[in-house]
């Protein structure tokens, strides 16, 4: 029971976090989303220590395990889209899968080669010697 | 009218967690909740006759608690600062690169097979999260419904491009796949990458933030010149 009642605490900080990174937004002149400054806020938070690990981290974990459910009424939107099962939701696939794919490969190539050349570079001082 | 309020958000909580029990025994992406539920609960919507606008404003905190979970991915990002410090050129070369790509070709492609413009806008931020990017969806004007269905068929797609990426490229590094992964397939690659190590899990953990901090950069200093591509 006292887990619980902790949990739920967590998951009220971190609603409080979005409520005021919503705040900030709505008095910032470009439209950023006010989670994302939420996010930032509880980073920086969690970073000068005025917020602990340990205040959070249980119930992020619990929210992250259940969070497929919040997309669901998202997702439910797809019926005013009745055209994504005809031939436009074919097209509507080959720009997925097309997009993605040229994304993997160009993050994993970029990230790889830049990974390769660190590795040359950390090398050079011992040949020196 | 609260019979249907009551009876949207529970029916929603129901199908996801059957939908989830159903996945414990058969593990198969097409029997994902998030496949399972929307479906469910679309039959039942079309066969009761409930428009969308009234389930969606039914179920609106549901997907309120979306901005709670963006939030949330402060945890994972701080918990994994160390790393991201150490491989940080590599992180912001890479992700910045996909970010752009991710864009470009998703609203080049959308407008060459002339899906219109409201999908292409939306179409630009299905790369990152889905709680982040329905918000950022609505911020750069696209419709987050089409965003949503965007997102979570890239991760799909990512999921069963990733092997054959990794494969073909020869990517052995595990730092490069958990971006790959994160970069690709946000959500759901994070579980996948998990899978493959914890190195790849946590870079995919970065990844997944770091790729939508880099997206709304981007989408924001890229709208003007896309607009203006629009216009042409």
């Amino acid at each position: 029971m006292k887990k619980w009642f902790l949990l739920f605490g967590q998951v009220l900080l971190l609603f409080g976090f979005t409520w005021v990174g919503k705040g900030i937004a709505s008095f910032l002149p470009i439209p950023v989303p006010g989670s994302l400054i939420g996010l930032l806020l509880l980073f920086i938070c969690l970073h000068n220590g005025w917020v602990r690990l340990k205040w959070v981290e249980a119930g992020a974990t619990l929210l992250f395990s259940q969070m497929i459910l919040f997309f669901v009424p998202s997702l439910v939107g797809m019926m005013q889209y009745p055209w994504l099962l005809g031939g436009k939701g074919l097209l509507v696939l080959i720009v997925v899968v097309s997009g993605c794919a040229l994304v993997m490969v160009s993050t994993g190539v970029v990230a790889e080669r830049l990974f390769k050349r660190g590795e040359v570079k950390q090398l050079d001082p011992v040949e020196n010697v | 009218m609260i019979l249907l309020k009551t009876c949207s958000v529970l029916l929603t909580i129901l199908f996801f967690y059957a939908a989830k029990r159903l996945n414990k025994k058969r593990p198969s992406l097409l029997f994902s909740p998030a496949v399972l539920a929307p479906a469910a609960m679309i039959v039942f919507l079309l066969v009761a006759g409930v428009p969308y606008v009234e389930y969606s404003q039914a179920t609106s905190w549901i997907s309120e608690m979306m901005g709670v979970v963006t939030v949330a991915f402060a945890v994972p990002l701080y918990r994994n600062w160390a790393i991201l410090m150490a491989h940080r050129r590599m992180i912001l070369l890479s992700l910045a690169t996909g970010s752009l790509i991710a864009i470009l070709a998703g609203v080049s492609t959308a407008m060459l097979v002339g899906l219109g413009q409201s999908a292409a806008i939306s179409v630009i931020p299905r790369s990152i999260t889905l709680p982040i990017a329905l918000s950022v969806s609505e911020a750069i004007g696209g419709m987050p419904t089409m965003t949503a269905v965007f997102g979570m068929l890239t991760s799909f797609a990512g999921v069963f491009l990733a092997p054959w990426v990794i494969k073909r490229m020869k990517l052995r590094h595990p730092v490069s796949i958990g971006l790959m992964y994160g970069m690709g397939a946000h959500m759901l690659g994070m579980v996948k990458a998990f899978e493959r190590g914890d190195t790849e899990g946590s870079s995919a953990t970065l990844a997944v933030i770091a790729g939508a901090m880099i997206t709304v950069v981007w989408a924001f200093t890229l709208m003007p010149l896309i607009m203006s591509w629009f216009a042409v």
